[in-house]
């Protein structure tokens, strides 16, 4: 598809359309909330950005590319002065004291920001079900989930009530709902964009990314929010990516054999991968078979570090300082009330299981070993890089569940991650493009090489 | 009790005194140590905060370089060999209303001075050496203050870098754990 922020940007230049009609139909569209993908609404401040923006379009002054765009935001970011709920009891009633570094940089070029959008409670879950705004509903089929945990971002986007929203990722949650409504979501290299002022799941894998409808527009986005941050020392300098994406030839590209070749990868899916890894050899491109860790091996040691991250990054809601308390008879009493009615069946099952690993006696045999098998796993992706300049896999093993499914299997939804935890561990970029299969196909490079990552997705984008 | 008395106490009951000491010291940077904040003492409550401080959702903690250069002087001062490659930090978990993130970042597996030495003379003349396992940063605890019914939190004071010198159990009397002190306060006071 066309950028949707370069045609915007045209029609408001030409006054073919005015910024504020323009918000006001994305705002209708979000008011209807077809698809529970709505938290909370932002209309008054939009509404006047977008009448800013109108009057300097008046007076003649140029605006920027990204000035008077709409957009999404997944309700775990800062945005000073908004409900912040992480659709949460706990945060229901929780505004933002400061605004994140990576939204703040859209601010200031001139995006204007419509909605804080449904997604799983902090980030836990694969389906936006795990939310007390109700389950995101898929944009191509209601029935089903929307994916998750930035499901009602993935949505708006689908359905085009906003242009772009900013999901977090960290096990997938970007690049799986992506898949799910057959949108793009990129998931950048571990650190190219601040994570400060975005709610912590998993600190060492958690990233902002963008969602939109095509290439471009995750491009322009990208730029925007990229770069070093005080306030985040993971954050690095990094050049923008350009918009002449075809500078360095990809002659090789990866993919994982058992990811493709076992019982849990839908016969649909595996078909359509290999026919797609055939239209690639088509073109000249050599395609290589690489071994990997297997899906479980994967799975397991993500979630145990997730859960014992987000057990610690959660463990300040207490109710004292800020969030909905409920007092009991004493401190103790208010702790363990105010966090056993105000956090979902999900999170509690990840906070104590986070706590059982980090726990005296377990932490050695559980904890360590899974830090240690993300090292080994992340010098694999290293040697691997050697050989290949891309890795190509399936998004998910299969396509999206019915709304109420995951809820009773949590242990068949984490599985469901299996192909995307294992490049969050590494810090890998990675892209979602909804071609290939019927959840999409996932590109991944080397570390800081997200240009070459977009590259290929437009690459794939015309031979697909 | 008298200081005389507590030997005698001991030496009835056939006990040997071994003392060893944790000492918190304040560093005076300009700033906390995760945070722009003010590192002031203040009449106000809560006037020196911010959301990194008070442990607001998705703050990250942004090290203070002052914090650690203050730190090495007083490695420099106790005889480290300096021998971490590298330095880094942990979360203690406790929950308590004066630690708003109800975890305290502080440094256990690799501290900023690994090691070191404080040699003292005693009135007499003599000589004795406090051996250091360890000196570590870490962030202050905010301050309580406690009301009839209800306590109060200043969070001024929360992350504020300290020093924690901890010394070896190698001190065997009282009168050289007090000469020891006089020793900490003369490094870190120049």
């Amino acid at each position: 598809m066309e950028s949707q922020i370069h045609k915007i940007h045209q029609q408001l230049v030409n006054k073919e359309i005015s910024c504020m009609s323009l918000v006001q139909e994305k705002l209708n569209l979000l008011k209807q909330n077809t698809h529970n993908s709505v938290n909370s609404l932002l209309e008054g401040t939009a509404l006047a950005a977008a009448k800013k923006v109108d009057a300097k379009i008046e007076n003649g002054q140029e605006i920027g590319l990204l000035e008077g765009i709409p957009f999404g935001i997944k309700d775990v970011y800062m945005l000073q002065g908004t409900y912040t709920t992480a659709s949460s009891d706990l945060l229901k009633k929780y505004k933002a004291a400061y605004t994140a570094t990576a939204i703040q940089k859209l601010l200031d070029a001139g995006a204007i920001p419509l909605v804080k959008e449904n997604c799983d409670s902090f980030g836990h879950g694969s389906s936006s079900e795990n939310t007390i705004f109700g389950a995101v509903k898929n944009a191509i089929n209601p029935d089903l989930v929307a994916g998750g945990s930035s499901g009602g971002s993935a949505v708006n986007v689908a359905k085009e009530c906003t242009v772009f929203s900013i999901g977090g990722d960290t096990g997938g949650s970007i690049r799986q709902p992506a898949g799910y409504n057959k949108i793009y979501g990129f998931k950048p290299t571990y650190g190219r964009i601040s994570r400060y002022g975005l709610m912590a799941y998993a600190s060492s894998t958690d990233c902002v990314g963008p969602i939109a409808k095509s290439i471009e527009d995750l491009r322009i986005v990208l730029n925007a929010m990229s770069g070093k941050d005080a306030r985040d020392q993971t954050s690095y300098v990094s050049e923008a990516v350009s918009t002449d994406l075809k500078v360095t030839p990809i002659k090789t590209v990866g993919y994982y054999k058992n990811f493709i070749e076992n019982n849990a990868i839908s016969t649909e899916i595996q078909t359509d991968f290999l026919a797609t890894l055939e239209k690639i050899k088509a073109k000249g491109i050599a395609v290589k078979a690489l071994d990997f860790f297997d899906a479980d091996i994967l799975v397991s040691t993500y979630y145990t570090l997730a859960m014992a991250e987000t057990a610690s990054n959660l463990s300040r809601l207490d109710g004292t300082n800020y969030g909905a308390r409920i007092e009991g008879a004493n401190l103790k009493d208010t702790y363990s009330i105010t966090r056993s009615e105000n956090f979902s069946e999900e999170t509690k099952r990840r906070v104590v299981g986070g706590n059982q690993v980090l726990s005296q006696g377990f932490s050695d045999e559980i904890y360590l070993k899974a830090q240690n098998l993300r090292n080994q796993i992340s010098a694999r992706f290293t040697e691997d890089f050697k050989d290949v300049d891309i890795v190509l896999s399936p998004v998910t093993p299969a396509s999206p569940p019915e709304i109420g499914e995951s809820l009773q299997d949590p242990l068949a939804m984490y599985l469901s991650d299996a192909y995307t935890v294992g490049f969050s561990l590494g810090g890998l970029p990675a892209l979602t493009i909804p071609k290939g299969t019927s959840t999409g196909l996932q590109i991944t490079a080397d570390k800081k090489k997200d240009a070459e990552v977009l590259q290929f997705a437009n690459f794939l984008n015309e031979i697909l | 009790m008298e200081l005389a008395k507590i030997q005698e106490v001991l030496k009835a009951h056939d006990l040997e005194l071994i003392i060893g000491l944790e000492t918190h010291v304040r560093l005076n940077t300009k700033s906390k140590l995760f945070c722009s904040c003010p590192n002031k003492e203040s009449e106000v409550p809560n006037e020196n905060i911010c959301a990194v401080c008070t442990g607001q959702m998705g703050v990250l903690p942004a090290i203070n370089k002052e914090a650690i250069t203050k730190a090495i002087y007083f490695g420099k001062a106790v005889n480290s060999s300096f021998s971490n490659q590298v330095t880094s930090w942990d979360r203690k978990h406790y929950e308590y209303p004066d630690n708003p993130k109800n975890i305290q970042i502080t440094q256990f597996h690799n501290p900023v001075i690994p090691d070191g030495e404080v040699s003292c003379y005693r009135n007499d003349g003599s000589q004795f050496t406090v051996s250091l396992t360890q000196t570590h940063i870490e962030e202050d605890a905010a301050k309580l203050m406690h009301e009839k019914k209800i306590s109060l939190v200043d969070f001024n004071k929360a992350g504020v870098p300290l020093i924690e010198i901890v010394t070896d159990p190698c001190i065997r009397n009282i009168e050289d754990a007090s000469t020891y002190a006089q020793y900490i306060q003369r490094i870190v006071q120049n």
